[in-house]
């Protein structure tokens, strides 16, 4: 059985460069972070350290002892901003056009994984088709928002 | 254990690494199959198991994966034993 290959993606200058000067096509896409990847952050002065600390997890919270940590504030807000306004798929140079595939880094944004705090997480992984000019994600939300596999 | 969503790393609550999450045929939930009475799934993807994270503490995942690195985990941010961090506990 034929293996489904996996698709890699660029995301800084460095892997666009290197993919180009090894002849690969790249597909570029825009990165729109989405409003419905978030993550709540209390941020807690440390007494001892006098600096500010960034706690995630309510139960991490609720741990902290009282008399060292502070709090000074909460957001929520976008878990890790992507450094680039823009990412590549880097084509294999037979892609054939229908051939399913794995996208590694999957580019759009796509809620991937939520807990019962309310953060959500980006897609990582998915599997596309091949159009012949883009990929067609295969991405329904209950296959993939509950728990992580690797 | 503790859980850093952006680069899906898994620690013991004292911050030793144990695994980065990553699944290179792209799995899905509804592959895995829970064998009866066990703590792992089998995945219809692969055929490998899938340890169940849930029923595990640090030393018995640490025992797992020096074992076999490559063993594969299920993890749920929600489950009681573990922690999401924003940040590797080492950096």
């Amino acid at each position: 059985m034929k293996r489904t290959r996996t698709i890699k993606t660029a995301r800084t200058i460095e892997e666009i460069n290197s993919a180009v000067k090894q002849g690969k096509t790249l597909l570029f896409e825009p990165v729109w972070p989405s409003r419905k990847i978030t993550q709540g952050r209390e941020f807690f002065f440390d007494n001892e350290k006098g600096s500010v600390v960034e706690v995630w997890d309510i139960r991490a919270r609720m741990g902290l002892d009282e008399k060292k940590y502070r709090s000074v504030g909460y957001v929520e807000s976008y878990p890790e901003l992507p450094k680039l306004s823009y990412a590549a798929y880097i084509l294999p140079e037979d892609l054939q056009k229908n051939e399913a595939v794995i996208l590694e880094d999957v580019i759009k944004d796509m809620v991937g994984l939520t807990t019962n705090q309310g953060a959500a997480y980006r897609l990582k992984k998915v599997r596309a088709v091949w159009t012949g000019k883009k990929f067609k994600i295969d991405y329904s939300p209950e296959k993939h928002i509950q728990r992580i596999i690797g | 254990m503790l859980y850093n969503p952006i680069n899906q790393k898994v620690f013991t609550n004292n911050g030793a690494f144990i695994k980065q999450l990553y699944c290179p045929v792209a799995t899905d939930e509804l592959a895995l199959n829970k064998e009866s009475g066990g703590i792992h799934f089998q995945c219809s993807k692969c055929n490998h198991k899938v340890f169940d994270t849930s029923q595990l503490n640090d030393e018995d995942l640490t025992t797992l994966i020096k074992a076999n690195a490559n063993a594969c985990l299920l993890l749920n941010p929600d489950q009681p034993n573990v922690i999401i961090i924003p940040k590797d506990p080492q950096s």
